[in-house]
């Protein structure tokens, strides 16, 4: 069955643009402002050097800006996860390769910087660096 | 690819076949995977969304998982909500900005949506119960586009993704019901009272924040960290 913006509405059936926001974000919200208040004063001061996201930005959003954020913000997201899983620690699968995930924000970031200058015998050095190499590199 | 030809078929989470059927519309599973050396997507800009995409449209061509990649960008908001209709692609991501697309496998039991909320959202979905067959679908899928792109991952956290709430596994394990009977006898509530203790969360049609009419369900695990994947008990 296919109905129109308009005969939907007359139909009575909820449009997607109409739904309430009952959001696992909003969720996380409620939980981070419950279980790290205590540590704002001191992670409001911190900023991620890679992506630029702060405390209090993920703490409005519910997200975080890379992969590093887990390091940097970790004070106050291992409460946050203990709270939510009721676990802090990694079980089950793993990637063959265990790739030093800074490392390769580091190198995107001086690839990045690499092409802006020009650089160019530097950015394909770069790049060679951020190909898989197989399961034991 | 041409979506009018997915027009003459009907969706897999449709199709009423599988074991349980009756009950259960269809069983899915989720992994939520990011590239180790590029920002979440909400922190990316544009170019940084297109070379993700590129990256992973690379691996998926080499996947060998007869996957036809559809471009979302630049779909007509018709089209997206298709998409959706059809559980390929999110709410979210038929209405999010930038480059982004799916690829979609044959009888659309396959769809992997990149630069979602993650780089990547792999999801696999058969009709009918049938849990075990499409894990041991989704982890080879898994395993296949792992050998061309380098994951996010700690060590101490697993698989890092953009929510904390997705973090570990990045999994999420779902089915469809048809519930009519819990709702005509007014045993729903406490059904959902039970789920909710043990962790289970309970959404609507279409996910997150939908409403359930047609007595559908999706009820799916929530915790993702500190649990092995696969526990048959």
């Amino acid at each position: 069955l296919h109905l129109c913006g308009a005969c939907a509405q007359k139909a009575g059936l909820p449009l997607p643009a109409s739904t309430p926001d009952l959001s696992l974000d909003s969720v996380v919200q409620a939980l981070i402002t419950a279980h790290v208040g205590e540590l704002v004063g001191e992670l409001a001061q911190k900023a991620c050097p890679n992506c630029g996201l702060k405390f209090m930005e993920f703490r409005s959003q519910g997200l975080l800006g890379c992969p590093g954020d887990y390091q940097v913000f970790d004070r106050g997201l291992l409460p946050l996860l203990r709270r939510t899983h009721g676990a802090t620690r990694h079980v089950g699968k793993e990637p063959k390769r265990r790739p030093d995930s800074a490392g390769r924000l580091r190198l995107r970031a001086l690839l990045r910087d690499a092409i802006a200058r020009e650089n160019y015998e530097e950015a394909a050095r770069l790049r060679d660096q951020l190909r898989p190499k197989g399961p034991d590199a | 690819m041409n979506l009018d030809d997915l027009t003459r078929t009907s969706g897999e989470w449709l199709r009423g076949t599988g074991p349980e059927s009756d009950i259960v519309m269809c069983s899915r599973i989720r992994l939520a995977r990011n590239l180790a050396e590029f920002s979440f997507i909400n922190r990316a800009n544009r170019n940084e969304k297109s070379q993700i995409e590129s990256t992973v449209r690379s691996a998926l061509d080499r996947c060998h998982a007869e996957l036809a990649y559809q471009d979302v960008y630049g779909l007509n908001p018709l089209d997206r909500q298709f998409l959706v209709e059809r559980q390929l692609i999110s709410r979210e991501h038929a209405s999010a900005d930038g480059p982004r697309g799916v690829a979609i496998g044959p009888r659309e039991n396959i769809s992997v949506m990149v630069n979602e909320e993650d780089h990547l959202r792999i999801q696999v979905m058969l009709s009918g119960l049938s849990l075990p067959e499409v894990w041991e679908r989704i982890n080879g899928l898994d395993d296949t586009l792992e050998e061309d792109l380098t994951y996010a991952f700690s060590p101490q956290l697993g698989y890092l993704t953009a929510c904390p709430t997705n973090v570990g596994t990045g999994i999420r394990v779902g089915v469809m019901l048809h519930l009519p009977a819990l709702v005509q006898t007014k045993q729903i509530d406490k059904v959902f009272r039970a789920l909710h203790k043990i962790n289970l969360a309970v959404r609507g049609l279409y996910g997150e924040g939908t409403q359930a009419f047609g007595d559908f369900y999706q009820i799916s695990n929530q915790q993702t960290l500190g649990k092995e994947r696969v526990n048959r008990s």
